[in-house]
């Protein structure tokens, strides 16, 4: 994942990198990484924050949404790099002891039961884009609520074409491989 | 000091370099640059056989530059064929002009000075992020044969080359000794404990090696190339599978070189376990084949 943020700022002749993050453990974790990487980030915010002082700077922003974050969250945020984009919020979540809940379902669990309600969800996610279930059949398996709560979200057209960076790691990816 | 191949006492070994570099996309004189280097050190360590990834020259993410870094198969204009007159055979992945003015994906097999063989992809992949069927002309030169030292002789596919059961037949049906991969395979998915390879993938790419080598018997080396270009992370990974099919050496993930020597005792223990090539029947596969486009033709 470094390496692709470093490919970036070399091909873009960018200064440095602006983190975007909503201040939990995915934006911990980019973070962390960024700064294993030497890629010590220049200035951390909010999108809204980030990007006029990247465009002012000659910086890449870097948001910290996960996968699951890109694919149930719209509109995706303003940023040149999804470090997170191929990181289900769930692998996040084993690796880091939690993981935002993406905006449709926070409201729907609350503690340990997030990492669990996570894992369903990206497990239906996974199947939908990686093993081209249909959408409805994937979605069947999930209970009534939160079925309720997704649909509405991806019956819309997912981003496509030419957009921002996501390292790419498993078999289907925003906005390298052709749309679903 | 290096004693031309002729000369040296190979007592039936091949000394092997992989050199697993990270090319710089559309940056020709960089990666040249670095390739001569490798290409130095190789001459001076007596390397026998050095070998670069799929379009190690170019960068593999080219898209409509491809043509205008493509040259004609034939020119050497960065000096890797040459080396003194007791170098290595140098394998390296290029864009190729043809004559026929169409541009190919292709791969140099080069001895000091002069030029033994090019191979041109046949399959290109073009699905999910690949998109080289609408970038270069699928090669139509077929599966040709060289001796990289005496008494070996060896062939050349590209990476998705391999992936085509039909393409190591047609080579191992010449009896060769070696089969050699330049790729450039993206890495994807993480480890598991059932596929614990630096990436998941890798261990498709070994799966498929290891039977290849063990039918055919012969020696396979993928030399898969390492680097990111945008949003893919290349796999590194390269790797050497032997005649009975035990990978035998592996490369990181990072750019690096590594050496190793080949045994072509190896091959002929692995043909007298084994009689696959003997056993082969390429009539009856052409008599087949020619069935199958016969009755898909009448067909509506």
């Amino acid at each position: 994942m470094t390496a692709v943020v470093r490919e970036a700022l070399r091909e873009a002749e960018a200064e440095g990198v602006a983190l975007s993050i909503r201040g939990e453990a995915e934006g911990e974790l980019l973070g962390r990484w960024l700064r294993q990487a030497g890629l010590e980030p220049r200035a951390e915010g909010t999108a809204e924050e980030m990007h006029p002082l990247a465009v002012r700077s000659g910086l890449l922003v870097a948001s910290d949404r996960s996968k699951t974050a890109l694919l149930l969250e719209r509109p995706t945020p303003l940023a040149h790099l999804h470090p997170l984009g191929d990181l289900w919020s769930s692998w996040i979540a084993s690796w880091t002891g939690g993981a935002r809940l993406p905006d449709p379902l926070r409201s729907l669990a609350g503690g340990a039961g997030d990492i669990e309600l996570l894992a369903r969800v990206d497990g239906t996610l996974r199947a939908w884009t990686e093993r081209r279930v249909p959408l409805d059949e994937a979605l069947a398996r999930l209970p009534d609520e939160v079925r309720r709560r997704l649909v509405p979200v991806l019956r819309r057209p997912l981003p496509a074409g030419r957009g921002p960076i996501v390292p790419k790691l498993t078999s289907w990816t925003l906005w390298t491989d052709p749309p679903l | 000091m290096t004693r031309p191949s002729t000369e040296r006492d190979h007592q039936g070994s091949l000394r092997l370099r992989i050199a697993q570099t990270a090319p710089r996309r559309a940056d020709v004189e960089a990666n040249a640059r670095e390739m001569v280097r490798l290409l130095r050190s190789a001459s001076a360590h007596a390397v026998d056989l050095l070998v670069f990834p799929e379009l190690a020259l170019t960068g593999y993410d080219l898209g409509s530059r491809a043509a205008e870094l493509a040259i004609p198969a034939d020119e050497d204009p960065f000096g890797l064929w040459t080396d003194g007159e007791d170098g290595p055979v140098v394998i390296y992945g290029f864009v190729e002009r043809g004559g026929d003015h169409l541009v190919y994906n292709s791969a140099t097999v080069a001895a000091p000075g002069r030029l033994l063989h090019t191979h041109r992809k046949l399959h290109l992949p073009t699905y999910g992020t690949f998109d080289e069927g609408r970038i270069f002309a699928p090669g139509r030169t077929g599966v040709g044969v060289f001796e990289v030292i005496p008494g070996w002789r060896a062939s050349v596919l590209v990476c998705e080359d391999l992936w085509h059961p039909p393409l190591p037949y047609l080579a191992g049906l010449h009896g060769i000794d070696l089969l050699v991969v330049p790729a450039a395979a993206p890495g994807r998915d993480p480890p598991t404990a059932d596929a614990p390879t630096a990436f998941a993938s890798v261990d498709a790419w070994e799966t498929i090696a290891r039977a290849t080598a063990m039918i055919h018997g012969i020696w396979l080396v993928v030399a898969n190339r390492s680097g990111v270009e945008g949003p893919v992370t290349f796999a590194g990974s390269s790797f050497v599978v032997a005649p009975d099919g035990a990978v035998v050496h592996r490369c990181g993930t990072a750019e690096e070189t590594s050496d190793l020597v080949l045994d072509r005792s190896a091959v002929r223990d692995a043909r007298a376990t084994f009689s696959h090539l003997r056993d082969a029947q390429p009539g009856r596969v052409r008599t087949e084949l020619e069935r199958l486009i016969s009755r898909n033709r009448s067909q509506p």
